[in-house]
This record gives C-alpha cells, structure tokens and sequence, in this order.
C-alpha cells in the first residue's frame, strides 16, 4: 500500500485535537526547554517521554517530534543572546549570531536562525516523505544476515564518531551491548547477569537506562560545579529580517539544508558536525566571506540550516531500517516500542497510517515552529531568568516519577540511579554516551540477527557475506575504521610536526 | 599528587573489567545449557565477545597512551572545583536516599526531602521559591501520574492524598 492509500486513515489520527495540541505544545515545551542554558534537545525529549505513557500512539510520538524540533530551533535563541548554545548543535550558531547580537542586531539574527529552520525542517521532512518509504520497501527483502551487518556497520560509525577517540566510542558501545545481554536468553530462556534478581529477568528498563544516561550526570555534574546564573541577555534590537536578506541567504539555506538531509540520514553524524559543515561550505562559496565570523547574516542562515536539516532525515534510518541515527531518534524509538511498535520495514506495512499520520504532523510542525519560535524570541528572557539552582533539583525529582511511572517499579529508579553514575564517570573520563545507548537498544536486535543467521546455516559464518547488500555493508564498515584511523594518525603527524616547531 | 591520564584509568579498568568478566561474571552468572550445540549459539557466546572487545579496547587504550598521548605530550584538561568532591558525595548520599525512603515516605514525602537537601548542598540559592517548589513540584506531578495517568504513585500509611 502506499501513501495514497494510506493517506485518507492518516489525515483522521493527525487532525483529531487531541493530535494537534499534541504537537504544538511539544514544539512549545522543545523551544523553551532548548533555549535554557544547561537543558539541551536530548534532555527535554528523555523527560517528555515519560507523559506520553498515557497517551494513543499518535499523540505521544508526535509531542515528541514536537520537543525534538522545537528543542534545536530553541538551543539557538541562548547561543545568538548569551553566546551559550543551548544544545551542541547549535554551537555554530555563535560564530556570527552573537557578533550580530553585540552590534545591535540580535532580532536579525533570531529572526534569519528562525526562517533558515523552518525552510531547512520543511526540506528535510519532505526528504523523509520522500525516501524513507521507498528505502523501508527495499529493506524488506533484508534477511538477518543483512539486518546484522547493517547494525554493526551503524554502530560502527556511531562509536567513530560521537567522541574524539575512536577506543572509547567502541568502548563505549561494548558497555551499551553488555547492558543489553542482561536478562534472559533469546534462544534458551536461560538467565543472563540476573543475579537471582527476577527484577532483571526482562532485562533493564529502557527508560531508566536513557535517562540515568542523560539527566542524572549534568545533575551530578550540577552538583560539582554550580554555575554562575549571572547572564548578559543581549536586547534584541529594533531591526528585522527583510525578504531580500532572505533571498539573498537562500542559497547557503538550501545547501545547508542539503548537507543537514544528507547528513542526517547516516546514523551517528547528527546535528552538530551538520551545522559546522553547512557553515564552512556557504563560507567557501559566500561574496562575503571575510565577514563570517564578525557577524555575517549568511552565517547564522548556514548554521540554523545545517542543524534543522538534519531533523527529517534521521527518521529516515530509524523509521525504514529500526536503526536510529542519534541519540534523540534513539529517545524516540523508546516512544514507538513502548506504545507497541516496532520501527522497521514492516512499520510500513503493519502501521502504515500512523507512519504516514507522523509526515503529515512533521510538516505541521514546521508551522508550529515558525509562531512558537517568534513568540519565544520575544520571551526569552524570561526563559532565561529560570535559575538552574532550581531546575536541577526539579529534573532530578522529574526523573523519579517518570522512570517510576513506566513499570511502577522503584526498582526501576536504582537502575537510572545506578546507569547515572555510570554516565557521569563517562562523562568525567570523555567517553561518549551516545554509543552505549544506542547499542543497548541495538544489541538485542544485533544478537539476534547473528544467532538467527547462524541457525540458518548451521554455524557456518559464510552466510554473513551471502548477498551484494552484506559485501555493501562490510565495505562501509571497513571504510568507516580505515577513515577513522587514518583521520587519528594524520592528527599525530600534525601534532609531531607542531612540536618539532616548537 | 601523582595524578594519572584519563586513558589510563580507562584503559586499566577496562583491562581488569574484561577479566573479571571473563573468569568469574560469565561463568558464574550465565546460564549455560547443556544440549548447546554450537558454541556460537550458545547464551554465553555474545557476552564473551562483548567481554573481549572491552578489553582489547582497554589494551589498546593503553598502547595509545604510551605510544601515542605521552610521546606527543597531548594536554589533559583538569576542572577542579573547590568543594566539588564533597558535594558529589553528598549527592551520592541524597540519591542513596531517596531510593531507600521510597517505599517508607513514599514518592511525594521523598521527593520533598531530596529536592531540600539538594538546594541545601548547593548552597541554599532563593530559599524561599525553593521551599515553595520543593513543595509544589512534588504535588503536580502526582497530580499528573496518579489521577491523569493513572499510575498508582506510593504513599505511605501515615500520609496519604486522595
């Protein structure tokens, strides 16, 4: 069936109220949470999961979306006024909001960041329409030979890429994949780590895992280091975004949207590395490439592009394939499996209307984000003055009741307190976090394609290089690991070569 | 104070992490059936491999570090905050405690507690909207789970809201 088909069933469950409210109040949530220095768009969804227990699938997926896309619109607004991004992705965004900001121009600069992503989101969804329906029909004649290669190559590259040391990216996902072995065994039923433990029979909770892993550590890292809640708000200036500064940013708009889709599609990238490339590229190709830096409007559009972009596409993997491309789709696919649906090919053909209901919700979004985002510019010194000595206490109790309220199991509790010093130790050591989640909710599926696969043939690995489709995805990861290595030796040159100078 | 690299600390623990789960963790606490097989399908089978990849990470970290990190004498940042240790501690103690009073003051009780000691080991920034949100925060959000959601949140014999 395709999107004609589907389309009448998923305009009823996207238009109902219910549906809606849902949305807008996610994108309102996202904005201001993304915009408070500390919070950041991984944050805000972790926390929102949990209220969406009591709600249809629909609602609950798409007021996550909501959060998801208001949070990296709102990281930007704190990055251009108090030169502090409010998410990493929106780091970029500094280099020329803030100089904008200091010379008056902030409400120009707000307001070009909110127009480059609401056209960078609107691209990116249409790119998810476009391609994650024709990518999940493909995937479909994936066996589990190729759904085990494909994972490994995707946590490959995740591993690679999320911190600055290929070693601790890896060690990183084998601790996510130990986590994941807890429980009872997929073949045999037998125990694995339970500890005689029938709590840890059904393995560990999701939830409990990904917020011990993203809130409990900046709490505990709260705790250390207080901040200092001092912050020189920037005025916003009486000056405004013309339609010509628009059309003549539109370029480095659709480029970065471009290099946002592109880049979103491949697990592991994300937004950060995103917006950094957007932003260098429209530099490249800018008339005005010695103000970039200075405060140059094209800067701020490439950025905002970069980062936008990215939102659509990482829907892509998770939605076709079930893997997902960072760690907040990975937040996500929490959502879909607690509300009984399992992202993948099959999603398109077992739930086709409510696929087809969340495109229809991502485009509305965007229209959302465009009213949300100029009524938060406006507020956002409110939203500013929230003072994170109250904040952090707050999440941490907010923590407690959402991973109680998933099982009604305190047990469920010491586990995110237990994974949240974990967290802070990776935190402390700068090991990524982002691997160990996504292979803790890869593993299984990870095991248990490479377990079904060699039940196929017997215990023989051949069958793990029978198609085209697992050659494709060994040579991606072989790439993936040469590029890797290649990238840290040509640092060490560079690094010897500096201290021969000196 | 000898102060040793992150990667050694890593790469150590890793090494000594692996081990013990290859010698003890494993084979004490996965269950192997006798009727397996092939080794490769056995339960044991992934954890092994997992436990493996831990450790050459760990070996190869350390490598790194000897090879690579001190030749090129690669500047490790250290953020020491004055007092942070201690107050880390003190939140290790507060989590510890909370999750023991959960099921004697229940959620709210608990929560109220954890959110003052808080405020307290942060330093007791504006007193009084903290003790109005320790109180309130705790209030709302069983307001939500329990009547919205329906999530029985635990209560206590003594304190009980409707």
């Amino acid at each position: 069936m395709s999107f004609i088909d589907y389309a009448p069933s998923a305009f009823a469950l996207v238009a109902q109220w219910s549906s809606i409210i849902s949305l807008f109040v996610g994108v309102v949530v996202g904005v201001v949470m993304g915009a408070i220095p500390g919070m950041s768009a991984t944050m805000a969804v972790a926390l929102t999961l949990p209220f969406t227990f009591a709600m249809s699938p629909i609602q609950g997926i798409l007021l996550l979306l909501g959060v998801y896309k208001g949070g990296i619109f709102g990281g930007s607004i704190p990055a251009i006024l108090i030169k502090t991004p409010g998410t990493p992705a929106s780091s970029a965004t500094v280099l020329d909001g803030y100089p904008m900001a200091e010379k008056g121009q902030a409400g120009k600069a707000l307001g070009m960041a909110l127009y480059a992503s609401c056209t960078a989101d609107m691209i990116s969804n249409l790119s998810l329409i476009m391609f994650a329906g024709w990518l999940a029909s493909f995937a479909l004649s994936f066996g589990p030979p190729e759904f085990f290669t494909l994972i490994l190559f995707s946590l490959t590259i995740i591993a690679g890429v999320s911190g600055d040391n290929l070693l601790k990216g890896l060690i990183s996902a084998g601790m996510g994949l130990l986590l994941a072995t807890i429980g009872l065994d997929l073949v045999y039923g037998t125990d694995r780590f339970v500890f005689d433990e029938p709590n840890l029979m059904g393995g560990l909770n999701f939830i409990a895992v990904l917020i011990g892993l993203f809130a409990i550590p900046e709490i505990i890292e709260y705790a250390r280091k207080p901040r200092n809640e001092e912050t020189k708000v920037r005025q916003l200036g009486d000056r405004h975004v013309t339609f010509a500064e628009y059309r003549r940013c539109l370029p480095s708009i659709l480029r970065g949207s471009v290099i946002g889709v592109i880049l979103g599609s491949i697990p592991g990238i994300g937004a950060a590395p995103s917006a950094f490339l957007s932003y260098s590229e429209a530099r490249r190709n800018s008339k005005n490439k010695e103000n970039f830096g200075k405060g140059e409007i094209e800067g701020v559009a490439a950025s905002e592009a970069g980062n936008n972009g990215v939102c659509g596409a990482t829907l892509i993997p998770l939605l076709a394939l079930g893997v997902p491309g960072d760690i907040i789709t990975a937040i996500i696919i929490g959502a879909f499996m607690i509300h009984g649906l399992q992202p993948g090919p099959m999603l398109f053909a077992t739930n086709g209307d409510i696929v087809y209901a969340l495109f229809m919700g991502l485009i509305l979004s965007s229209v959302f984000l465009l009213g949300v985002g100029s009524v938060a510019i406006r507020l956002f010194r409110f939203i500013a003055d929230v003072p994170s000595s109250l904040l952090f206490p707050g999440i941490l109790v907010l923590c407690v009741y959402g991973v109680y309220a998933v099982n009604n199991s305190i047990f469920d509790v010491g586990v995110m307190f237990a994974v949240g010093w974990v967290g802070y130790v990776m935190l402390r050591l700068n090991v990524p976090a982002a691997p160990f989640l996504i292979a803790f909710i890869l593993g299984p599926l990870l095991e248990d394609n490479f377990r079904q696969s060699m039940l196929m043939s017997g215990g023989s690995g051949d069958i793990l290089f029978r198609s085209p489709i697992t050659w494709v995805f060994w040579t991606f990861t072989v790439i993936t690991v040469v590029a890797l290595i290649r990238s840290g030796l040509k640092e060490r040159r560079n690094r010897l070569l500096t201290l021969e100078e000196e | 104070m000898l102060r040793l690299h992150n990667s050694i600390w890593l790469g150590a623990g890793m090494l000594l992490f692996a081990l013990f789960l290859i010698e003890f963790l494993i084979p004490t606490w996965v269950i192997t059936p006798s009727n397996v097989r092939k080794l490769v399908l056995s339960p044991d089978f992934w954890p092994y491999i997992v436990a493996g990849l831990l450790g050459l990470g760990g070996a190869i970290l350390l490598l790194q570090y000897y090879f690579i990190t001190r030749p090129l004498q690669i500047p490790e940042e250290h953020d020491d905050v004055p007092g942070g240790n201690m107050r880390i501690a003190l939140v290790a103690a507060i989590m510890a405690v909370y999750y023991i009073l959960l099921p004697y003051l229940g959620m709210i009780l608990a929560s109220v507690l954890a959110y003052v000691a808080f405020i307290v080991v942060i330093g007791l920034p504006r007193k009084v909207a903290a003790a109005i949100i320790a109180i309130v925060l705790p209030l709302l959000l069983y307001g939500f789970f329990d009547h919205l959601a329906g999530v029985p949140i635990p209560q206590p014999d003594f304190f009980r809201l409707p």
